[in-house]
Parts: C-alpha cells; sequence; structure tokens
C-alpha cells in the first residue's frame, strides 16, 4: 500500500513535468521519423527484400518509438549524479524499502507516461494511414508479447541501475554511459532491424542482453516470431535478468561500502 | 569599433585558456570527455554503413558520398559542438537558476558571452577523428577532390556553423519563457542528426513541418555536396542567404527577448 502511495506521488510529480516528458518523447521519434523518411528513398534502389518493405519500415520505427518511450528506463544518470555523488543517496537508506525497488517506482510513471504519448500517436497515424502498421492479432502472442515487454523494461531497467551504480567507483562516468548508449543502440536494432544485418552481427547481437529490450518485443507484437521463439525470447530474457540481478546485488553490497556521506 | 574588437578578442583568448585549463585539471573528464567523442565520432560511421548495408543510393546520393556526408557530419558538428554546444547547455542551466542577471550586469554583450563562454576541447579530436577517417576514405575509395572543391568546402563549412548557431540561439532563446525546459538541448541535439541525411530528402516533407527541418539539413550537406561535386547550385546560395539573414534575425529575437526577461526574482 505504502509503494502504491509512492508510485501514485511521483506519477503527480511526472504529471506536473508532462511537457518535459513530451519533449523527451519527440527525441527518439524525430530520429525515427528521419529514419522512415530515409527508407522511403532507399528502398527505391535496394536490394529487394520480402521482410523489408515501406510497410515494415513504417511498423518496426513507429513500435521502436513506442518500445524506446515505454521500455527503455534512463535512471543511471540520477542514480550516479544525484544519489551517489550528491550523496541523495542517503535518504534512502533510512527508509525502509529497499533501493532497487524505490527507484523502480520512481521511474515506472515516467515510462507511463511517455509510453501513452506513443500509444496515443500510433491511434492517431492508425486513424489517418488506415492499416500501415502490422500489428497481430492473434491472442496468444499478444499475450506473450505483453510478457516479452515486461521483461524487456526489467532488464533495461536493471541494466541501466548497474550503470548508475557504477558511480560508487569512478568519479566521472558520462563517457562510460554515452558509450554504453551507443553500444545500445547499435545491438539493440535502434537503427536498422537486426535480421537486415549480416550473420555475424547477428549472432552476437542475440547473445547479447539489448536485443531483448527492444528488437525482440517489437518482432514480438508484429507476430514475427513463432510459439518456440516465443518462449526462447523469455527464456534468454530471464537468464539475462538473473545475471544482471546478481551482479546488482554485488555492486550494491561493495559500492554501498565505499559510499561515504557527511552532515551536521 | 576597433578597440571593442580588439577587447573582444583578447577576451575570447582568455575565455578559450579557461576552457583548456578547466578541460585539463578535472583527469577523470578530461577522460570521459574524450572517451565519449571518440565514441560518436564512430558511431556516425557505424551507423552510415548499417543504414546502407542494403542500399546503393538514396535520393541521388550514391552509398560513397552518403559515407563521406556522415565524415564530414564528425568534423563540422565536431566544430560546432567545440565552439558552441557546451554554451547553450549551460544556457538552459542559467536561466533555470536564474544566473542570467549578473551576466547582463557585465560590461559586455550579452549574447557573446552566453555564446561564448566555454569552449569543449575534447571535440577536437572528434574533428582530428573525421579529418583521418575522410583522407582514408577518399584513399580507398580512390575518390578524387578537386582543389575548388576542397576551397569550397572550407568557405561554406563557415556559413553551415552560422546557420547551426543561429537555429540553436533562436531556439535557447525560447528558454527565456519557458525555464523549465531545459531538455530542449536535448531536443535540438537530435535535429541535429537531420544534418547527416541528404537534404534532397527533407523535400519529401511536403508541410509546414519542412521550414524547421531544412535549415539543419542544408547547414552540413551543402558543403558536402560543394566538396563532393564540386558544384554551386542554388542550395549554395540558400545557405549564404540563410545563414546570414537568421543570423541577423535570431540578434533582434535575443535582443526582444532580453526586454522580457524577468530576473530570477519574478
Amino acid at each position: 500500500m505504502s509503494l502504491l502511495n509512492i508510485f501514485f506521488l511521483h506519477l503527480q510529480q511526472v504529471l506536473h513535468h508532462r511537457l518535459r516528458s513530451l519533449v523527451w518523447f519527440f527525441i527518439p521519434l524525430m530520429n525515427n521519423l528521419t529514419l522512415i523518411l530515409f527508407w522511403s528513398g532507399a528502398l527505391k534502389n535496394s536490394t529487394p527484400s520480402a521482410n523489408w518493405t515501406m510497410f515494415s519500415v513504417t511498423t518496426y520505427y513507429f513500435l521502436l518509438t513506442i518500445a524506446g518511450a515505454m521500455l527503455s528506463s534512463h535512471i543511471e544518470e540520477d542514480i550516479a549524479s544525484l544519489d551517489i555523488q550528491q550523496g541523495d543517496l542517503v535518504r534512502y537508506l533510512v527508509r525502509p524499502f529497499p533501493y532497487y525497488w524505490i527507484k523502480f517506482i520512481e521511474e515506472v510513471p515516467y515510462r507511463l507516461l511517455q509510453g501513452s504519448y506513443g500509444i496515443i500517436l500510433l491511434i492517431l497515424f492508425s486513424l489517418t494511414f488506415g492499416n500501415l502498421i502490422q500489428i497481430s492479432s492473434d491472442p496468444f502472442v499478444l499475450i506473450m508479447s505483453v510478457v516479452i515487454a515486461i521483461f524487456a523494461y526489467f532488464l533495461s531497467y536493471t541494466m541501466k541501475v548497474n550503470l548508475g551504480l557504477s558511480a560508487f567507483w569512478f568519479t566521472d562516468s558520462r563517457g562510460f554511459f554515452e558509450l554504453f548508449t551507443i553500444i545500445l543502440i547499435v545491438f539493440s536494432g535502434g537503427i536498422v532491424p537486426l535480421h537486415l544485418l549480416p550473420t555475424t552481427f547477428q549472432t552476437l547481437s542475440y547473445v547479447l542482453p539489448f536485443a531483448y529490450t527492444a528488437y525482440f518485443p517489437i518482432m514480438a507484437i508484429q507476430g514475427q516470431l513463432n510459439a518456440a521463439q516465443l518462449s526462447q525470447v523469455i527464456g534468454v530474457q530471464i537468464v539475462w535478468l538473473g545475471a544482471l540481478l546478481l551482479l546488482n546485488r554485488i555492486m550494491w553490497f561493495r559500492g554501498i561500502k565505499q559510499f561515504t556521506a557527511y552532515g551536521q | 569599433m576597433g578597440n571593442d574588437m580588439r577587447r573582444y578578442f583578447e577576451l575570447y583568448k582568455a575565455l578559450l585558456r579557461f576552457s583548456f585549463l578547466r578541460f585539463t585539471t578535472y583527469r577523470a573528464l578530461f577522460i570521459n570527455s574524450m572517451i565519449a567523442t571518440i565514441g560518436w565520432g564512430l558511431f556516425q560511421i557505424i551507423w552510415i554503413n548499417l543504414l546502407t548495408i542494403r542500399t546503393k543510393s538514396a535520393f541521388g546520393w550514391s552509398k560513397n558520398e552518403l559515407i563521406i556526408l556522415a565524415i564530414l557530419y564528425v568534423i563540422i558538428i565536431g566544430l560546432f559542438h567545440f565552439f558552441f554546444t557546451g554554451n547553450f547547455e549551460r544556457f538552459s542551466v542559467i536561466i533555470d537558476k536564474g544566473e542570467l542577471d549578473f551576466i547582463l550586469l557585465k560590461p559586455i554583450d550579452s549574447q557573446f558571452m552566453v555564446t561564448n563562454f566555454l569552449q569543449r576541447f575534447p571535440n577536437m579530436v572528434r574533428v582530428a577523428l573525421g579529418i583521418g577517417l575522410l583522407c582514408i576514405h577518399l584513399y580507398m575509395t580512390n575518390t578524387h577532390i578537386s582543389p575548388a572543391g576542397w576551397i569550397g568546402f572550407m568557405v561554406f563549412i563557415v556559413f553551415g556553423i552560422v546557420l547551426l548557431y543561429s537555429l540553436w540561439l533562436a531556439y535557447c532563446t525560447l528558454l527565456i519563457w519557458f525555464p523549465r525546459l531545459t531538455n530542449l538541448i536535448d531536443f535540438l541535439y537530435t535535429i541535429n542528426g537531420i544534418s547527416r541525411y541528404p537534404s534532397e530528402m527533407m523535400y519529401e516533407v511536403k508541410n509546414f513541418i519542412l521550414l524547421f527541418i531544412l535549415p539543419f539539413s542544408i547547414a552540413i550537406a551543402t558543403p558536402a555536396k560543394v566538396l563532393v561535386r564540386g558544384t554551386l547550385d542554388g542550395e549554395v546560395l540558400g545557405l549564404v542567404f540563410l545563414s546570414v539573414g537568421l543570423f541577423i534575425a535570431t540578434r533582434i529575437f535575443w535582443k526582444y527577448a532580453l526586454r522580457h526577461y524577468t530576473s530570477a526574482s519574478s
């Protein structure tokens, strides 16, 4: 109950700054609309491919925008700068809630608001341009997609929390964060869908956790994966989530010993 | 006038020195900034190579020309980031925290002080990386650039940067009315990304949005065209007129906005 109250308090704060959230939403939207525009010209001179037409381009980048807004956590800067470097962590340490979960509750309202912007845009786009967006209508696929999306968010969130916790050991981690962002964009299908890339690149992407935060949720909701592949994606997500949570516990318990706070 | 110019020149030299000292004093900042700037420079090359993996050309630009455009983006944006973006980022904080008052009280032009206070030296590494990549790419693809192309490119880079400066200043000036919108800077970084694409692509947007995105696009694509194709077409004139016109317009807009600045206490 207390956690729910905390959630609503944060939701109020997020709604108070809804224009800022809208600007954050416009950032991936702008990128992806530009990519759609690029492909509208590039496809005329491309190697023909059955799974990469203007229809699938539009669907992919629209869903990528929604996935970016709804499933991609941005908590690392907050944890590193405000909590660890400026010392705000102290106020969390004296509260009777695990730090991992309280940050989770702080982050969720942002994702809900930005995700709702994405869904509104998707509805408007679908109403204007008809069936240019391809989404599966199979209830089983939809349920599995929701499960994959939830795990995708947890994966993204845990990765970013761990990234933020690295501030226990580094005085300035921004360069490291930006490198991580670049790797994430490339291997999560943020430029082009992974199935269009060379086999070696695809294999590497499927081994790393990044594709499971955006690319696979998109493929799932489009109905591009069969039942076995959907289960396999969930399995890999669970394995990665377990590994990242283990890393999180190690980083937290070791890092907290490094942390010092001063005051009178 | 001459004295004023010399005073500003001396001040700029002092600010350059200050920025360099700041950059070298904090070692973690130094290392991190270098990593980030090289990372983003390389990202542009990875990005265009992935994007053109299945395409031979787009909007009349061959794959080779698109790669050159991406490399030139690394160079020109590196220069722009070196001179200005740190200042625009700082500006959003200045407005939000009400520190503009202190700048307005100084016996110096406020626009100069706000937009030239800080230089980001790590971006010179990005510029050097871009130049190196350009030389390697031109050599490997056997692309010949005429001397006129090189000269034209150097000249129009200046207009491209002036255009970007004016656009950023115009948008950032809005912060005087909307001080909480500090993430406008992140949005500007994103819109800047449009300049990695051929300007012909933007003409596909057949509505009012074109007015907002086309200037960003021609800022880099036009000097790139001059370099690669060695031709001076109508777009070159457009770049010159737009950069000069917008520079004057944003100056007027800045002065107008300052009249509406209500200071920190209000």
